[in-house]
């Protein structure tokens, strides 16, 4: 009896010096969930493939941001989970959970084997040697016919989501925009709690001084591929839900252009705090599509853009955020 | 014997760095590797420990044959270093540094657990702080201690895996007399549950914690003995002790 009763003391405890953090989940996740109805139709397309987009940003801050890990190749477990979806969907069974079991599967197998070949390669030699990697896979994708070479795995028909009591019809924008919030939502929770575990940590000591944590005792080797596993895994599952919502994949999926893409949404959201890459993804692909209909070398202010943060505001869009709320 | 190198022996191109080492260290003991810059001291340290590997001869220690084996491996065996030039994570607090270090005993990866949960890492972490006396800078950034206290972090760091034998390299460089001072009595207290080896140009530091000592000079081992031995050893006084004794 008593120690259920500390149990639920300590689980009272945790809650009232949470309360912030809960108050704000809750915010923005009622935030999110009223957001479609503020939005046209076409803004609400955007709004769901910003979301996605998101989640993949925060994958790469996974190994980029906590690990000190830079990835040039990061598309190549986007779209590999978009082809991989593709196929599963098309070819084999139109299942949605199928697909999301098998496509970490791939992705994280995929992540295993260019981890393992490049991970004793530091810094730099490591980020090229995944931009080879992923070339290598975009050119292997473009020349296959099966995958619809260049024209892309096209008409994959979107399946409903089979949610036990009911089916979801995904075919419907606002659906789909609730279905991305949650896999946004469980995400960034699951990669949460990773960097902030045993685990994160080590991760982050290898970020500030590797040398060092390997006389620690720990592996690094074996750390740093792990993480690169879950980190392609999360890639991958955006990647998969990408394709879903736009009912194909494509070879720029895992184009070296999305990669570096992923690396400036990181840089200008914050690197290393999770939700600022998710914020930096979100404004870019918001920021683009509204700019590039005013003005058609809009990459130019983009640009500038990034310099600008890159030079003045080191931990990115969501330190300014952070630092508001600080009163700093 | 509880740590022996035999014949150990490193080049970088023409220079001979380590040229046929050959020690041994009883368990508990302080010994100090003391000689001029240059001499390999902690070249000798980096084959010990991995950084490098040896062109020949080998290195043993506590009944496992270490030559060779890379540093997290020799970290689960119980040896433990620190370092010369301050080799710590900068950008956590002084708690994390010493936690991090003292989860490196906990061999299985932990991916969603929470670290506040690592009670026998959280409990060993605060007893070290408490025995370098840095319990107040705990929440403190490690890269903005004072030179002095990021030396005893230093040593912090090395102390968490709970090692069986420590290597210690210039311990109490930059320090201020006070803080050797109290390195020194550190070393005292460690020295009964640990054998240490210290590389270290504090001759009177070295004189009052060593067991034995030990001089290099130009890659070679020069002598090997009591302090006393050392002391009066003729050839150690021409090549490094000059005037100072």
């Amino acid at each position: 009896m008593a120690g259920k009763g500390d149990k639920s003391m300590r689980c009272l405890d945790l809650l009232r010096r949470n309360s912030n953090i809960l108050i704000i989940h809750i915010l923005v996740l009622a935030g999110l969930c009223a957001l479609p109805f503020f939005l046209s139709d076409y803004y609400r397309m955007l709004a769901i493939e910003s979301i996605i987009l998101a989640v993949f940003a925060m994958s790469l801050d996974l190994i980029m941001g906590y690990a000190g890990i830079a990835s040039f190749g990061h598309a190549a477990f986007f779209g590999v989970g978009g082809y991989a979806l593709g196929v599963i969907i098309k070819y084999i069974t139109p299942s949605i959970w199928l697909a999301f079991l098998v496509v970490p599967v791939i992705c994280g197998l995929l992540a295993f084997i260019i981890g393992v070949i490049s991970i004793r390669a530091r810094g730099i030699y490591f980020a090229i040697m995944t931009l080879a990697f992923a070339e290598v896979l975009y050119r292997i994708i473009f020349h296959t016919h099966a995958l619809g070479g260049s024209d892309g795995l096209i008409g994959i028909a979107v399946p409903n989501l089979n949610l036990a009591i009911f089916k979801l019809d995904l075919k419907r924008p606002i659906n789909f925009y609730y279905v991305a919030v949650v896999f946004a939502y469980l995400s960034y929770l699951v990669c949460f709690r990773l960097v902030e575990s045993p685990f994160g940590r080590v991760l982050k000591g290898i970020r500030d001084n590797e040398d060092r944590v390997s006389f620690l005792g720990f592996n690094v080797t074996h750390y740093k591929v792990i993480a690169f596993v879950v980190s392609g895994i999360f890639a991958g599952w955006s990647g998969a839900l990408f394709s879903l919502f736009k009912t194909f994949a494509t070879t720029e999926q895992l184009h070296f252009l999305l990669s570096g893409k992923v690396i400036v949404m990181n840089l200008i959201g914050g690197l290393g705090t999770l939700l600022g890459p998710m914020v930096g993804a979100v404004f870019l692909t918001f920021f683009e599509t509204i700019l590039s209909s005013y003005f058609a070398a809009y990459h130019i202010i983009i640009g500038a853009i990034f310099i600008v943060v890159v030079i003045f505001l080191p931990k990115g869009l969501f330190g300014l955020i952070l630092g508001f709320r600080k009163g700093k | 014997m509880f740590f022996e190198v035999r014949q150990v022996s490193k080049s970088f191109g023409a220079l001979k760095a380590v040229d046929r080492v050959t020690l041994a260290v009883e368990k508990g003991q302080v010994v100090s590797l003391i000689g001029p810059n240059g001499a390999g001291k902690t070249t000798l340290f980096n084959l010990i420990t991995g950084v490098i590997y040896p062109e020949k001869g080998d290195i043993f220690f506590n009944n496992h044959r270490i030559t060779g084996t890379p540093p997290y491996k020799l970290c689960r065996l119980g040896l433990s270093r620190s370092f010369q030039i301050t080799n710590i994570f900068q950008g956590m607090t002084v708690f994390e540094n010493i936690r991090l270090a003292s989860q490196g005993q906990v061999r299985k990866f932990n991916l969603l657990g929470s670290v506040s949960r690592l009670t026998p890492s959280t409990k060993e972490a605060e007893r070290i702080l408490d025995l370098l006396g840095l319990w107040e800078q705990r929440d403190e950034l490690a890269g903005t201690l004072s030179h002095g206290d990021q030396r005893y972090l230093e040593l912090g760091i090395a102390l968490a895996s709970q090692p069986s034998m420590l290597l210690l390299d210039e311990p109490t460089a930059g320090m201020t007399p006070m803080e050797t001072r109290a390195s020194i009595e550190l070393i005292k207290r460690l020295r009964e549950k640990m054998t240490i080896m210290l590389i270290e140009h504090d001759i009177g530091l070295v004189f009052e914690v060593s067991d034995r000592i030990m001089v290099m000079n130009q890659g070679g081992l020069l002598a090997d003995g009591l302090p006393n031995e050392v002391k009066n050893n003729k050839a150690v006084q021409v090549a490094y002790l000059g005037e100072e004794i």
